[in-house]
């Protein structure tokens, strides 16, 4: 059965200054989901987050909350709460009072609030700490009595802008997995920001990746990463070659001057496309057995794999595998038809896919390195 | 390294409150010696209760500055946080700019310029008394609003702007949320802004000064016209009390921030005894004055008829200071007194000069009732017709007046004066240093005395030895004359230790200088503390002066002004205020007087070779009024 919708964003465009940051936005989002906004710095996902929270009225089209316009609803009547990129905490007031400000503010009888705190507490783990003052409190725990502080209101959403941003990598993810624990449980919807695309995808039930204030793609983790939708999505998403292709006809595709059998079809015949290949789907083999022959011209080890960059016609081709291959060794190159996913034309094409760059600027540190070690 | 960083930290500690200990403990002298403690005494303490026109100026100010502060910080919060939400432009940089300016501006451009605008915003609204406690609170908060803004302003840059959106996103509204999270989180900026005000305010003198027109008066103020002589030690009593009460309150302030964190109850409690200090306090000053104004000795016979018609209408004095019979002493209290018979309440305040009082009348900012300028002033505003004519058939004791001072020359049919005081200069000499006994100005000219002689520190006054010694004429019209007595000035800095008005009190009494002319009924107050030091008249002759009491046209309650004028010639009165002010009377019933003690004193009523040997300063024509001025200028820098 299809959940109704709890948030529905329609045509939003928003400009600070002249400057365009939201241009007709659309965004459809489910109740008790878990929806991330991912995008590089500047896309506007905090924009989009203030809009819902109600701190930010668009310039045109409408914000909706359970099916009704709450366009000019001031922030304060809204059943939304927001985890603010650098916490927000009060200051002036203890652990406990942070968490009971909400309830406070409601007027709720002490009993109460002392339940509901208590019982915030142990939901994330704060147990013992009420009479701390908020400075005295590391990294992790602030994150932790941000989270308390605003579900403690039970809001019908929960907004959280890169709440986990400030966090060192260990601590992150144990968090990311507290966070789904806790969304589980209380069953809210949350809408999550994050310009960490590993983390968009380990955690979300949708990702919505967004670029220059406009939605590049909507979709499970899984779709966004095997079938992105144009040369953008599929960069921000992992690592990937992209090459210019021609699609000769149904599941038939022409690049790097080869021809390749894959699963795509519903494209006009000779139309010209973009060629995505993930480098953890190419095999490397001898040459002779190659569909594709190269050169290599740089060798890194990152600990699970290597990462192998191949020259072939020019173009630099990223490869992860498990052997080992040196600079200067001729290899061919084995592609699966399902490794191969074909996209349409857009605005990025050509901009991204090619690691010539990415082994020149690898060339350039070992340089320095060295000229550093001399 | 240790032992250094402690003695700098003592003689801090000294440099910081060795005035204040010093104070203290003079305060406790029984004596008014400033260099000998002569036993501790609790007498100045007491005498304060006397002084009840202290304890209500005290009053004001603390009134003054409590307000002023909380309306500034208000203000200057509300508008901080509007300047803070302003975006950043050209709006912005002005608004930061304007609100800074009145910090710039010194403070006498400031207080002036308060008083023109409400000066003419009175004149706009048809009223004459514009000064008052109205003005004097907002010049207070006009100056006291910049450094509230400049304390509040970096500590809204500081906190987070976010803090104020979570609240509101936790069900705040935008005010509550102000409320709620960002005022505490200002509060420092906030509290630093009120305390600065509040000092601020508490000792304003300048703006004050101009701002306060007749009816009111601050303790700064109220200070500075009674160190006209000397600083009494009632002062180091009046402001001992208000150091400590300061001191408690900060040691309360910060008692109760550092018990902050420990418990809940303790700030409370430390509050609430804060301001039942704060009560305790301000009942304990409301006591005071009323008791002190009934301790003030206000029963009085009087010949003249007075009734009570005018009763709850108010007079405006405008006189010099300590230049009435105040009820300090056991004295007369002449004011109260006056009041009590008549029922009309009298607004007293001080001037300095009688330029002073000239510009204040001549500005209109105030409506004066009774002034009491000398001669060549009061020659002067009659020629610009700024005084009224006096009603003499209701001063019926004009009669006490000593025919000598009718008919002189500034109110040659006796119109619009009544003589209050007279007084002529001397030579007043240390006799331990002059061995002499001194006949001649020339002494002040003399190398053998060089850095023992003082002269005075006005024009006409330091002009008129010079014009004595040389014979030439005081009021001359003749530029040459002035050039001449100017000559001689310049040579005398060559054996001047200074050039004083009150400092002569000081430096004649301690024996610094040895050789001062000045006022002859000021000597006496010498005396009192040297015995060493002596009064002649010089054979070249002398200035002499009047002062007398006028009505100015712009007087709103002249007929209180006639009875008032009437009561100061009552022969009790009058007495009063000879023996207080300690200058010549021109009234009859004193000089006749077998109880007065200065009665046929040598100094003050001299005899008639001396007093016929004596000339009047005259209201000169401004041209050669701005060329001795020029003189003047040119004797002081060469
Ligand atoms: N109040 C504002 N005034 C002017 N420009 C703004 C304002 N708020 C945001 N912007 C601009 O809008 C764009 C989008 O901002 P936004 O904060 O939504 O980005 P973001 O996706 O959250 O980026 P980040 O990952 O760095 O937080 C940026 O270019 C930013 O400079
Ligand atoms: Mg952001």
């Amino acid at each position: 059965m299809e959940k109704e919708n709890i948030v529905e964003l329609k045509n939003i465009s928003v400009a600070f200054d002249g400057e365009q940051v939201l241009d007709g936005l659309n965004l459809e989002i489910k109740d008790k989901e878990f929806i991330t906004l991912l995008g590089p710095s500047g896309c506007g996902k905090t924009t989009t987050l203030r809009l819902i929270a109600g701190f930010l009225e668009p310039d045109s089209g409408d914000v909706l909350f359970g099916g009704e316009k709450i366009n000019g609803v001031p922030a304060y009547k809204r059943q939304v709460n927001t985890i603010f990129q650098r916490y927000a905490l009060f200051p002036h007031l203890n652990v406990y009072e942070n968490i009971a400000f909400g309830l406070r503010v409601k007027k709720r009888p002490e009993k109460e609030i002392k339940e509901k705190v208590a019982e915030m507490l142990r939901l994330v783990n704060l147990t013992g700490l009420e009479k701390r003052h908020i400075d005295t409190l590391s990294g992790g725990q602030q994150q932790r009595v941000a989270i308390a502080r605003a579900i403690a209101n039970h809001p019908k959403v929960l907004l959280l802008d890169e709440p986990l941003a400030a966090l060192d990598l260990k601590l992150r993810k144990d968090m990311q997995k507290e966070l789904k624990k806790i969304q589980e449980q209380l069953g809210i919807t949350f809408i999550f920001v994050t310009h960490d695309q590993e983390e968009a995808l380990t955690m979300s039930d949708r990702v919505v990746v967004m670029d220059g204030g406009k939605i590049q793609q909507v979709g499970s983790p899984q779709d966004i990463y095997n079938e992105p939708q144009n040369a953008f999505v599929a960069d921000f998403i992992g690592e990937s070659n992209i090459v210019d292709g021609k699609m000769l006809r149904d599941y038939y595709v022409e690049f790097s001057g080869q021809k390749f059998d894959c699963l795509d079809k519903g494209f006009n015949e000779n139309e010209l496309v973009d060629v995505v290949v993930r480098p953890e789907d190419v095999d490397i083999v001898s040459p002779e057995k190659g569909m594709l022959k190269g050169q290599v011209t740089s060798v890194a080890f990152l600990g699970v794999h290597y990462e192998i960059i191949v020259d072939i016609g020019g173009f630099k081709w990223m490869i992860q595998t498990t052997d080992e291959h040196f600079v200067g060794d001729n290899v061919g190159l084995f592609i699966e038809p399902d490794a191969i996913h074909i996209m349409k034309k857009s605005e990025y094409s050509g901009l991204y896919g090619d690691y010539s760059s990415y082994s020149e600027e690898m060339d350039e540190m070992n340089e320095m390195a060295e000229e550093a070690a001399e | 390294m240790s032992i250094l960083r402690k003695i700098f930290i003592a003689l801090m500690l000294v440099f910081l409150y060795a005035p204040l200990l010093v104070m203290t403990f003079f305060s406790f002298n029984s004596s008014s010696s400033t260099s000998v403690f002569e036993g501790f005494s609790l007498k100045w303490y007491e005498q304060l209760l006397y002084d009840s026109e202290s304890i209500s100026a005290l009053q004001n100010t603390l009134i003054l500055a409590v307000l002023s502060a909380v309306i500034a910080t208000v203000l200057g919060t509300v508008a901080a946080v509007g300047i803070y939400k302003t975006k950043k432009g050209i709006l912005k940089t002005t608004m930061t700019t304007v609100t800074n300016i009145p910090m710039m501006t010194p403070e006498i451009v400031t207080g002036v310029s308060l008083m023109l605008l409400f000066v003419f915003m009175a004149s706009l609204v048809g009223k004459k008394e514009a000064l008052g406690f109205g003005t004097v609170l907002c010049a207070h908060i006009t100056f006291n609003l910049p450094y509230v803004i400049l304390n509040v302003l970096p500590k809204l840059k500081q906190t987070d702007s976010h803090l104020s959106e979570a609240a509101e996103d936790l069900g705040c509204t935008p005010i509550k949320a102000f409320l709620k999270v960002v005022l505490p989180a200002i509060y420092p900026g906030i509290f630093t802004g009120f305390i600065m005000s509040f000092t601020l305010s508490l000792d304003d003198f300048v703006i004050s000064y101009f701002t306060s027109g007749t009816a009111f008066q601050t303790l700064p103020i109220r200070i500075y016209s009674m160190t006209k002589k000397t600083v009494k030690p009632t002062m180091y009593a009046l402001s001992t009390i208000i150091f400590l009460t300061v001191l408690i309150l900060l040691i309360l302030v910060n008692l109760s921030k550092s018990e902050n964190k420990k418990s809940k109850l303790r700030p409370r409690l430390m509050k609430i005894a804060s301001v039942a200090v704060c009560v305790a306090i301000v009942t304990a000053m409301t006591g005071v004055s009323i008791i002190s104004r009934n301790l003030k000795n206000t029963s009085i016979g009087v010949v003249g008829e007075y009734d009570r018609e005018l009763a709850g209408t108010t007079l405006n004095v405008y006189n010099w200071g300590e230049y009435i019979s105040d009820g300090t002493d056991d004295t007369l209290d002449v004011n109260s007194a006056f009041e009590k018979l008549t029922g009309i309440k009298v607004n007293y305040s001080y001037f300095e000069s009688n330029e002073e009082m000239y510009a204040k009348i001549k500005a209109g900012s105030s409506a004066y009732d009774i002034i009491i300028p000398s001669d060549y002033m009061i020659h002067r505003m009659i020629k610009e017709n700024m005084l009224k004519k006096l009603d003499f058939s209701k001063i019926s004791n004009y009669s006490y007046i000593d025919e000598g001072y009718k008919n002189l020359y500034f109110d040659p049919d006796n119109e619009y004066s009544v003589p209050y005081n007279v007084g002529m200069v001397g030579l007043i000499y240390n006799s331990k240093i002059v061995t002499e006994k001194p006949d001649s100005w020339e002494i002040l000219f003399d190398s053998r005395y060089a850095g023992n002689i003082l002269t005075f520190n006005n024009s006409r006054d330091a002009f008129g030895i010079a014009q004595f010694a040389l014979g030439l004429d005081v009021n001359s019209s003749n530029k040459e004359d002035w050039a001449k007595a100017a000559n001689k000035l310049i040579e005398q800095n060559k054996v001047l230790q200074a050039r004083v008005m009150d400092e002569v009190f000081n430096k004649m009494e301690s024996g610094n200088a040895a050789l001062a002319p000045y006022y002859a009924g000021d000597f006496y107050t010498m005396k009192d503390a040297n015995d060493d030091l002596e009064f002649v008249y010089p054979k070249e002759g002398t200035n002499i002066f009047v002062d007398s009491v006028c009505v100015p046209q712009t007087a709103q309650n002249y007929d209180a002004a006639m009875m008032y004028i009437n009561f100061l010639l009552e022969p009790e009165v009058a007495l009063a205020n000879a023996e207080y002010i300690c200058y010549a009377s021109p009234n009859t019933s004193v000089i006749n007087n077998e109880e007065y003690s200065f009665k046929d004193d040598p100094i003050l009523y001299p005899p008639e070779e001396i007093k016929s040997n004596t000339q009047y300063y005259h209201d000169l024509d401004p041209e050669i009024r701005d060329y001795y001025e020029s003189l003047w200028t040119k004797v002081r820098i060469s």
